[in-house]
């Protein structure tokens, strides 16, 4: 008996020996053949055939683990990321597939990793040497990889400056926050814009028609595609009181200009020379595309938005009503501006609408509690972020962001939401499906359903005076809310509760209200974004982190920038003129005019005074030009005394003032003809189009100019020598000139004059 | 049949006296022990030979340090795995197990508040087999526990705490609190989130006498509470103090103190005469025991006292079979511990050493994310043979986490002492009445328990029905108690009932696992955030 009992131990003894043996085995297996021996066998085959110089062969590449020990540059971290990436920083493995291909991009010469590391522009977990770990796409990691643009939102660690370099999604996602006035109800430190971005809404009553009003609450984009507007998912009877309530607020000034009349024929030709179109879209091609610019709204449903009454008072002073737009002040007369008023008003009008609207019912008069809800939802809704109202409270806090990139997870609230617990994708799914994470009111089993359904809707707001349901069944109960909630417009008028259990009824009408805001006061609308927009607003928004590096080491300040905004007489006539609008004075204002930084270098002080009083195309082919304001003669010359003063860069053709004896303009012509500048710039009518006319011969501008008038020798000369000097995105090639050359063909385009306007203007004086 | 070392032409050991002038006698016998010292070494670490006879069998136990402990001969009932299924040898192993893997943790972790998480993580993804170390560390960890539950259950049911075993049971209690205890300090050590938090709630409960205090008012001059919770953290929150003093805890002090009563609890074995086996008289002895007298009546199979009674506590070299008057059946009842012990001790624990292997390489230990005071887990749960208790302390943390667990412990230390009835050692349940009695109580505890769960979540407890009690009520009475008085109750009347101390013994016991496991079960499954009841994890509230 014993015996046989040994022998079993025997045998157990020699299975178990067995079996731990070949646990040990596997364990040495394991850690022989892991992940990152693999790939690194493989890159040292690659690199046999692919060593680093056509010199130096490859060397004996070790198999080993390997890290970025960063703990004592004040990064403290650990990065093993290069056990697997082990080609990151071998150019010649762009094309390698990964993990063995190198860093795109010449980041990597600028960041090189054993002084930064992986993780801190990319995340994940860097101590980690198995991908999944590593990549962080396991449980109890709460920072994943960040891939492709994404990473562009840890520059702003180090880097403080705006736009940051080599990161222009970045760039896009913080212009885009500061342009759909997100911090108007979220604080989002660097990224506060000073002032409202929609329009202030003093005027409105008397501004807008009330149907279009109604029509703009419940929907927006759909009144006006591209509205930055976002959409409140508001009921007809909502927007219907929020319109009612804003409708009171009127303008006496506006008002006072009801019953005038304009003729429309005068419009039409003040609208001509004011150019709208640069700025505005108002009209549309054969082929019903639209026409015109996108700096202001697109205008053709002007009429149908808007009471002509207020066009008069807004064409003779916009700033009243906007003070902070672009759009310039003209200087229309009285009349001027009555006809242009008239003009547009009739010109710009969708009739289908119009007719739609005449045929729809007559809106019953507002009541007064129709006027307090209105208020209670403009107070509610938040409006106040972005609309400045006499007379309002501020907007509701909404969470603040300035540090929300860095924010831990488990602060975000991300439901039933199916989506991976991260940062990013909160953010994205925020932007893009806001209803997915939106808190979902559930009334639980227990107690009294309609008084739990009751309690948690907004009473102070809605029911105030009405706080209490009566006793009596929950169905009656349950009744009674619905019939208040469509009173108030949170829901449809048209429901009504479903037969069935309490319980049942309950959950429906809970499922209803979830549906709208009726339990979440301060709820974020949704913006209706592309899925481009809403991962540039994802990388902004981590871009706002708290992460940031103090070790000065790593900082990299913000670059100086000169904003232009002076206090004298020019800058009260920029302000009135908007000039910055089109055109850009050192880092200020826009692109789509020409950079006036050097203006005064550039051109001719008589040539830019009389271009002020009467402004042309540069190009045969294009019609469109800076708008004429008429400017007062007083202040077309000053503008352009001003320029020439100011506006200077002395080293600008120092060079050609200095040797301009030296020029001989015959060699000059040859070298024109040489070049072959007439296929791009066109002169005495044959050439190209594509550079700006070297000789004007538009009739409507009989002061036309050639470039002899307009520009001066030494800017000429700069320019010749390195266009992209003076205008980094031209297309002007740079030829290569030698100096003489350049001094030639300056002298020969300076020859170019158009012997009229010299007549009537006094000789240029060179001023250096 | 002895086997001597016939090979060499000399005795082994010996060595011959050189003379001087036996030159080259003295250069051969150099040339000669040079070419046998493998032999000679051999035969000096081995020195009984190969073990084929029974004498050398004993020598190979009796002659080898870490062997003696175990007796030359072994009863062949010992070797019966039914008995005692092989827990002492198992929990053994993987206390082994657990020392060897500690060390080689302790050679890359860092005990400090900054670098102990990064430690963790550097072993399981640098360290070459790191991962499998921590893992092996873990699994023995739980195994261990769960092993000395199961031990101690063993050793109740089959009796092997009376007398004259009560010391080594005592002994063993005191190693379930210290295994307890190291589990838990060990748990810090990662500095994980689980960590922190766990021993954030342990230290609570040692504050919980404040329950108390605070109650009578007395908190500014007696505070035991207080007191515990500084003396365990060193500082008012879990933090580098604490980490450090777990860290010394757990490598040194506790296992220093372990060892040494692991060697107490093995030496009272074979003090007490090796495992209990129902081969034990009935009477108790009239004196203390010391070697060689005898302590004890002989089996009933015996004939008479008899010079050789097997309770002696010396061994015995060899026995001769045959032909001698002392031939003694019962020693014929012994079979040498080599091979008959050993084959079986190292079988079982090379398969301890498979199962945790395999579960090793498996099961990844958890780490949550990196511990941060800041953010509280919620729940916050105990590992899990402190979830019943959990569950007692969410409703009173004096009674649940201190009174409860120091009155069951120091009630199981003294059941020994009062139940001495002799019958039926070494037998699981003892006999049919015993076994009637545990399932009697075993369905008892049972319902008994999931009735008073299932009445505190439905209907409540105290507080919901009178706000205003005050907490010392609610401190002497409330579910735990309850049970607690429940089952004292169920005991003393089955002991009553049955008129046996052994059966109320079993009662007792057999109350205390059942409860002890359906508590685990409950807290660990079915308790969510904030401790609310929920069926299961899918109900939990999403964030």
């Amino acid at each position: 008996m014993t015996q046989k009992r040994l022998w079993r131990s025997k045998v157990l003894l020699l299975v178990a020996s067995l079996v731990v043996l070949q646990c040990l085995i596997d364990a040495a297996f394991d850690e022989h053949s892991t992940e990152w021996r693999a790939h690194q066998e493989a890159y040292a085959t690659a690199l046999v055939e692919k060593p680093r110089s056509a010199d130096t062969p490859a060397a004996e590449f070790p198999i080993e683990l390997r890290q970025s020990y960063l703990k004592h540059l004040d990064l403290n971290r650990v990065d093993r990321c290069t056990t697997c990436h082990v080609g990151i920083d071998n150019p010649s493995f762009k094309d390698a597939e990964q993990p063995l291909t190198a860093h795109s991009g010449d980041l990597l010469v600028s960041h090189p990793p054993d002084r930064f590391g992986c993780t801190i522009c990319h995340e994940g977990q860097g101590r980690a040497t198995d991908k999944d770990a590593a990549h962080g796409n396991v449980p109890h990691w709460t920072k994943p990889l960040l891939t492709g643009d994404l990473t562009q939102a840890a520059c702003a660690k180090c880097h403080h400056d705006n736009p940051i370099p080599g990161a222009p999604v970045l760039a896009q996602g913080r212009r885009l926050i500061r342009e759909l006035g997100c911090t108007g109800c979220h604080q989002a430190g660097e990224l506060q814009t000073e002032h409202a971005v929609g329009p202030r809404l003093d005027a409105i009553g008397s501004k807008v028609s009330r149907r279009w009003l109604n029509r703009w609450l419940q929907d927006p984009q759909a009144t006006l595609p591209g509205a930055k507007m976002p959409h409140y998912g508001l009921t007809e009877v909502a927007a219907n009181a929020l319109a009612a309530w804003l409708m009171t607020f009127r303008d006496e000034e506006v008002d006072s200009h009801v019953d005038d009349e304009g003729d429309y024929d005068a419009g039409a030709d003040v609208y001509r020379e004011a150019q709208c179109i640069v700025c505005h879209i108002t009209k549309l091609d054969y082929a019903d595309n639209p026409v015109g610019g996108n700096i202001g709204p697109n205008l053709l449903q002007l009429g149908n938005k808007v009471s002509q009454s207020w066009l008069v008072s807004f064409f003779r002073n916009p700033h009243r009503f906007l003070p902070h737009t672009k759009m310039p002040r003209y200087h229309f007369s009285d009349k001027e501006a009555l006809d242009l008023s008239q003009f547009t008003y009739e010109e710009w009008v969708d009739f289908d609408i119009l007719d739609a609207e005449d045929a729809a019912p007559e809106l019953p008069p507002d009541t007064p509690e129709q006027i307090a809800l209105g208020q209670r939802l403009y107070d509610e809704l938040g409006c106040a972020g972005c609309h400045e109202l006499s007379g309002t409270k501020p907007a509701p806090k909404a969470p603040d962001l300035s540090f929300i990139g860095s924010a831990p997870l488990h602060q975000f609230s991300f439901g039933h939401a199916n989506i991976r617990r991260s940062l990013p994708d909160f953010f994205y799914t925020k932007m893009r499906s806001p209803e997915l994470l939106r808190p979902v009111f559930s009334p639980s089993p227990e107690g009294n359903l309609a008084e739990t359904i009751w309690t948690h809707l907004r009473p102070e707001s809605q029911f105030a005076g009405t706080m209490k349901l009566s006793d009596g069944p929950v169905s009656e109960q349950l009744g009674a809310i619905l019939r208040a909630t469509q009173q108030s417009g949170f829901l449809d008028a048209s429901l009504s509760i479903p037969e069935g259990t309490a319980a049942a009824q309950a959950d429906w009408l809970a499922a209803h209200l979830n549906g709208t805001s009726a339990f979440n006061p301060h709820r974020m609308p949704d913006f209706r974004l592309t899925q481009e927009e809403a991962k540039a607003i994802t990388i902004a928004l981590m871009s706002l982190t708290d992460d940031t590096v103090s070790s000065r080491r790593y900082e990299v300040p913000a670059r100086e920038r000169a904003v232009f905004n002076p206090r004298d007489d020019f800058g009260r006539l920029e302000r009135n003129y908007r000039c910055l609008s089109c055109h850009s004075i050192r880092d200020s204002g826009d692109l789509l005019a020409s950079d006036l930084t050097w203006e005064g270098s550039r051109v001719n002080q008589e040539w830019l005074y009389h271009y002020l009083n009467k402004p042309y195309s540069m190009r045969r082919t294009i019609t469109l030009a800076m708008p004429i304001f008429h400017f007062p003669d007083e202040e077309s010359r000053f503008m352009a005394d001003y320029m020439s003063q100011v506006f200077v860069d002395t080293s600008i053709g120092a060079d050609w003032y200095a040797h301009q004896d030296q020029a001989d303009a015959e060699r000059g012509q040859a070298l024109f003809d040489e070049k072959g500048c007439i296929a791009c710039h066109q002169m005495h009518g044959s050439g190209g189009d594509v550079g700006p006319s070297l000789t004007t011969q538009v009739p409507e501008f009989p002061h036309g100019t050639w470039v002899g008038d307009k520009l001066r020798g030494g800017w000429i000369y700069q320019w010749l020598k390195n266009p992209q000097a003076l205008l980094p995105e031209t297309i002007e090639p740079n030829l290569n000139l030698s100096d003489q050359e350049a001094r030639d063909l300056t002298a020969f385009l300076l020859s170019v004059k158009n012997p009229e306007f010299q007549k009537t203007n006094k000789p240029e004086k060179t001023t250096n | 049949m002895t086997t001597e070392n016939t090979t060499s032409d000399e005795p082994s050991g010996d060595h011959p006296t050189p003379t001087p002038e036996s030159g080259p006698g003295a250069w051969g016998q150099f040339l000669r022990n040079l070419r046998n010292s493998p032999r000679l070494f051999r035969d000096s670490v081995i020195r009984h030979g190969r073990p084929t006879s029974d004498r050398a069998a004993s020598q190979a136990v009796f002659g080898n340090f870490f062997l003696h402990i175990l007796p030359t001969r072994i009863h062949f009932r010992s070797l019966k795995f039914r008995t005692t299924l092989g827990l002492g040898v198992i929990t053994l192993v993987l206390f082994f197990l657990l020392t060897a893997t500690g060390i080689a943790l302790m050679v890359y972790y860092k005990p400090t508040t900054d670098q102990a998480y990064d430690s963790m993580k550097d072993i399981q993804y640098l360290v070459p087999t790191g991962r499998y170390m921590r893992n092996i560390h873990r699994w023995s960890a739980h195994g261990m526990v769960a092993c000395v539950l199961l031990h101690m259950a063993r050793a109740f049911y089959v009796g092997a705490y009376k007398h004259p075993r009560e010391f080594n049971w005592v002994i063993g209690m005191l190693l379930f609190v210290l295994t307890l205890a190291l589990s838990f300090t060990g748990y810090l050590l990662p500095w994980d989130q689980l960590a922190f938090w766990a021993v954030t709630i342990g230290s609570e409960i040692a504050q919980s006498p404040r329950e108390l205090t605070d109650a009578l008012g007395i908190t500014s001059w007696f505070d035991p509470g207080g007191a515990m919770k500084h003396l365990l953290l060193g500082s008012n929150h879990v933090g580098q103090e604490a980490l450090s003093r777990f860290y010394l805890l757990h490598v040194m002090v506790l296992p220093l103190i372990m060892t040494v009563l692991l060697a107490v609890h093995f030496w009272r074995i074979r003090k007490d005469g090796g495992l209990a086996a129902s081969r034990e008289s009935s009477v108790e002895s009239p004196k203390p025991d010391t070697a060689g007298t005898s302590n004890a009546k002989s089996s009933p199979l015996d004939s008479g006292p008899s010079t050789l009674d097997p309770s002696k506590t010396y061994g015995l070299m060899a026995v001769v079979r045959g032909r001698t008057p002392a031939v003694d059946r019962v020693m014929a009842d012994t079979v040498p511990t080599y091979p008959h012990a050993l084959f079986p001790i190292a079988a079982l624990s090379m398969l301890t050493l498979a199962v945790v292997l395999i579960l090793g390489h498996r099961i990844d230990a958890p780490l949550a994310e990196m511990a941060n005071p800041a953010v509280p887990e919620n729940p916050a749960k105990a590992p899990w043979y402190f979830l019943g208790l959990q569950e007692l302390v969410s409703y009173s943390a004096l009674m649940g986490g201190v009174v409860i667990p120091a009155i069951v412990v120091i009630g199981l230390m003294f059941v020994p002492y009062l139940d001495r009835e002799r019958e039926d050692i070494g037998v699981w349940f003892g006999n049919r009445r015993g076994r009637r009695v545990c399932v009697a109580s075993a369905i008892f505890a049972t319902w008994i328990v999931i009735s008073l769960l299932a009445f505190t979540i439905n209907v409540g407890w105290l507080r919901d029905w009178f706000p205003r009690i005050p907490q010392m009520v609610i401190t002497f009475v409330n579910p735990g108690t309850f049970l607690l008085a429940v089952f004292v109750a169920w005991s003393l009347g089955t002991l009553k009932y049955t008129n046996s101390t052994r059966m109320g013994a079993l009662a007792t016991f057999t109350c205390f696992i059942v409860a002890f496991v359906i508590l685990t079960y409950f807290a660990t499954v079915h308790r969510g955030p904030n401790w609310h009841f929920y069926w299961s994890q899918a109900d939990w509230p999403v964030h």
